[in-house]
């Protein structure tokens, strides 16, 4: 029930939640949470669980031919990743290369997936066919690396 | 078919809840993936809650955050999963009433910000018309009291807050905060009237 005036004689009577419910959709439009937040906050938490070092990041942005590829470098004390995002047909497809990280495991979480793999003798990872959206890398303290006391979590960035 | 529209309103922001539960309980069992599942589905509501009290939106996406981490370290002391939602979001009402507060961040360029944002399903026209209703709606609802525009928010994305608190919030008696509710929702009908503001 909506505004229902009473039969033109009484007052009229409204319905509290349908209006309450009107308001709600109007805050929806013009005052939506900021793009990527709930993102940034499950990075937050994730940080904080592993009680995890976050990497410092920076990005170049070039052209391979036609194809628009992005290079990024992450740093942190203990690894330094480097990675090349590129498109694989309605794919993306991560090459990285992690710094005397021989036999170091990967693992890359996207959406609510989870791809893991690990870096050849060289330091070298490729994952492919993965899907579009944000991305974070976690590289967890291995055997292959004993000077990684604790886990490194990149920023969340879109693949 | 007013009713069966709004019934399918109501009964999903039911459901939100009764997954967010799920999610937790999955969490709390050992499926690290329930609290992600459970952040994305509850941020929007808590941001919604947090902004209630006027704050800007750098301070706004601090609050909400921080009401994230106090739930991961609090995790064992929510006994029931039933209780998450309201655990988080007396949480972050608490946080957002302290921070107001504290200083005084209320967003002045609030107004201002707001002719973004299409909607990209609609119609051209039908997407004019709804926004056209809305920044009418926006600019009445900012001419309301401070504390209706307050009690407005909260209540329209929670489901039964504890008045308890939003009584201590509003500086007035649990048994005023209905009446109030009433009295806020009748001022704004009056600023409207003779507009068709209900058709979404």
């Amino acid at each position: 029930m909506s505004a229902t005036d009473g039969g033109g004689t009484g007052p009229a009577t409204f319905d509290d939640d349908a209006d309450l419910r009107v308001l709600r959709g109007m805050w929806e439009r013009l005052d939506p949470p900021p793009t990527g937040l709930s993102t940034r906050i499950c990075v937050a938490l994730q940080v904080e669980e592993l009680e995890a070092e976050l990497f410092e990041m920076d990005e170049l942005v070039g052209a391979r031919g036609e194809e628009r590829v992005r290079t990024i470098t992450f740093s942190s004390t203990s690894l330094v990743v480097m990675i090349t995002i590129s498109d694989d047909g309605p794919h993306a497809r991560v090459d990285g290369w992690i710094d005397e990280g021989g036999g170091l495991p990967v693992e890359l979480r996207i959406e609510d997936d989870v791809h893991r793999t690990e870096a050849d003798e060289h330091g070298r990872f490729v994952l492919d066919r993965l899907p579009h959206g944000m991305a974070q890398l976690v590289f967890h303290p291995s055997p292959a690396r004993p000077t990684m006391r604790q886990s490194v979590v990149t920023p969340a960035i879109q693949i | 078919m007013a009713d069966a529209v709004t019934a399918a309103g109501r009964e999903a922001e039911r459901r939100v809840w009764t997954d967010a539960a799920a999610d937790f309980a999955a969490y709390r069992t050992g499926d690290r993936d329930g609290l992600d599942r459970l952040v994305h589905r509850l941020t929007p509501v808590l941001w919604h809650v947090v902004r209630a009290y006027g704050l800007d939106a750098a301070t706004a996406e601090d609050v909400v955050q921080s009401t994230w981490l106090a739930l991961m370290r609090n995790a064992d002391r929510v006994s029931d999963p039933q209780a998450v939602g309201r655990w988080l979001t007396v949480t972050a009402r608490r946080e957002a009433w302290r921070v107001a507060k504290q200083a005084s961040r209320i967003d002045p360029a609030d107004e201002e910000q707001l002719d973004v944002r299409p909607d990209t399903a609609e119609e051209p026209e039908a997407a004019a018309v709804r926004q056209a209703r809305d920044q009418a709606l926006w600019q009445a609802v900012a001419a309301l009291p401070e504390r209706c525009q307050r009690l407005l928010r909260v209540l329209a994305f929670v489901d039964r807050p504890s008045y308890t608190e939003l009584s201590a919030e509003l500086g007035m008696p649990v048994g005023g905060i209905g009446p109030t509710r009433g009295r806020c929702l009748d001022k704004l009908r009056a600023m409207l009237a003779g507009m068709d503001w209900r058709t979404a």
